[in-house]
């Protein structure tokens, strides 16, 4: 009597699929090309690290002060050099708190813009740009933008 | 056929021109920002003559320039980003640069209606 | 352990799905990879790439748990569960967790990943002092397993025109070749608003890539080189 032969499915990695029998080919006619792609990027499944959460910031701070933060800062400027009278009228809506919510969130963008700015500029110059360093300053970064912000807007109203 | 063409040879520029203004910018925030923490501004008079004399003008309207030319650059950069059918692109692009056109014609005049100090 | 895994068969599904599956790994499975390979004995419908599972190849870059990184050189303990497992981000998915790279390999290409000298080739090779030399580290080591263009927001929106961090490491591998005599052309090709500077330094694919590279840094010393000839 033969030995019996020995499955091949043993001596291989479990990882490796022998096929014993021929693969099957679908017949002709169905075989086709494959349209049907689908690509992954849903952002809320993608861990965003401490850096590039920075540089949106940087980018929304930036659109915020394109619009409505330049056209506030000229008509800004036009009210309060046009006449006593719209100097004092600037002064008693500067009171008013849509008016100092609208500054703060403008105060920040322009701190958190110019923090960050700094920083691209540093890494422009190959400061900081070792994984460590970078991590770390866009920590201070994001700290400093809103510290900035609160002593600067207490000052003022102080 | 679809064919991406590239290679537009420029680019460098404008990413330079950024880093400048920022640099330009930040100097002159940062004076201004000193000026007004060791003399605070107390009425309009003190206001207007700030800005009245003719090289705090100028520097002032420097400022403003090179916030318009910072500010073309990142939101072209933007739209660069997200933005793909060409056509919108372009329009958006040519909404922004008459935007920053007319904010610059209206900075000189607020400026230069001061009259001098 | 819990995995839960993107599951897509162009075959069977219209839209991909995420799988639970639950493994005991043995003692000796150390990496990620190794979890996968007994969830393959289990289900041998799952798809994946892998071939030297000791990150040298670069063939099982994926998303795991919201980071790109090897299957292979990805250690299980300290892994958040359910270990959430999808292909790279922004490329189109075949099946599983196999990505099409076409288009990042297009782009490896286009800065022309070779050296060009056309000098005569020397009787031995075309020798580089010992700094020179120094000069390619932590460049020429990249495997190209995309993990770093695919972390990379700039290469998610405009993946046919911006090189990406990949390819413009490599571009610089050779812009900093002592050997190299293509300087002005590869500057030339990389001039460009969507090729070079859709880089805003970000620096995700330095957080992303599996063999500690700094793509940023290379990206930085390319327009270094661009400012000095034009500037």
């Amino acid at each position: 009597m033969p030995p019996p032969r020995p499955d091949v499915r043993n001596i291989v990695p479990p990882w490796i699929t022998v096929y014993t029998k021929p693969l099957p080919v679908p017949p002709r006619g169905v075989q086709k090309l494959q349209t049907n792609r689908p690509t992954f990027l849903n952002l809320l499944k993608i861990r965003q690290p401490l850096p590039a959460v920075v540089s949106i910031l940087h980018r929304i701070s930036g659109v915020l002060l394109f619009f409505p933060g330049i056209p506030l800062l000229l008509y800004g400027l036009e009210m309060t050099l046009r006449s006593p009278e719209d100097y004092a009228r600037f002064q008693s809506l500067a009171g008013s708190l849509p008016f100092r919510l609208v500054a703060l969130l403008l105060l920040w963008c322009f701190l958190h813009h110019l923090c960050a700015g700094t920083r691209f500029l540093a890494l422009d110059l190959h400061l900081g740009g070792a994984l460590p360093q970078a991590r770390l300053t866009s920590r201070v970064v994001l700290a400093a933008g809103i510290t900035l912000t609160l002593l600067i807007s207490s000052w003022i109203l102080q | 056929m679809k064919r991406i063409v590239t290679g537009a040879h420029y680019g460098l520029r404008d990413w330079l021109a950024q880093r400048v203004t920022a640099v330009i910018m930040t100097i002159f925030v940062l004076c201004l920002a000193g000026t007004l923490l060791v003399s605070p501004l107390p009425d309009y008079p003190a206001w207007k003559s700030l800005l009245g004399n003719q090289w705090m003008r100028i520097a002032f309207f420097l400022f403003l320039i090179g916030l318009f030319w910072h500010a073309w650059i990142g939101i072209r950069n933007i739209l660069m980003d997200y933005v793909h059918a060409t056509g919108i692109r372009l329009a958006l692009q040519i909404g922004v640069i008459v935007s920053l056109l007319f904010y610059t014609v209206w900075s000189a005049e607020i400026l230069w209606a001061l009259g001098s100090a | 352990m819990r995995f839960s895994i993107y599951r897509f068969d162009p075959d069977k599904d219209d839209r991909p799905y995420m799988q639970d599956y639950d493994i005991v790994p043995e003692p000796a499975d150390r990496m990620l990879l190794d979890a996968l390979i007994r969830i393959k004995s289990v289900d041998d419908s799952l798809s994946l790439r892998r071939s030297c599972r000791e990150g040298v190849c670069g063939s099982d870059g994926m998303n795991i748990n919201g980071r790109n990184g090897l299957a292979c050189i990805t250690p299980l303990v300290g892994l958040r569960e359910p270990v959430e497992l999808r292909p790279l981000p922004g490329l189109p998915v075949i099946r599983d967790l196999i990505v099409d790279m076409t288009q990042f390999f297009r782009q490896y290409h286009s800065i022309k990943p070779y050296l060009i000298n056309n000098d005569p080739p020397p009787e031995t090779e075309r020798l580089q002092s010992p700094a020179d030399r120094a000069a390619l580290d932590g460049l020429y080591e990249c495997i190209l397993c995309a993990c770093c263009s695919t972390a990379c927001p700039s290469f998610w929106w405009n993946p046919d025109k911006f090189v990406g961090p990949a390819g413009l490491l490599q571009a610089y591998r050779f812009l900093a070749d002592s050997r190299d005599q293509a300087t002005a052309e590869r500057l030339d090709n990389l001039e460009d608003p969507y090729r070079l500077f859709r880089c805003h330094s970000i620096m995700n694919c330095v957080d992303a890539c599996p063999k500690g590279l700094n793509p940023t840094g290379a990206i930085g010393k390319i327009k270094d080189m661009m400012v000095r000839r034009t500037v």
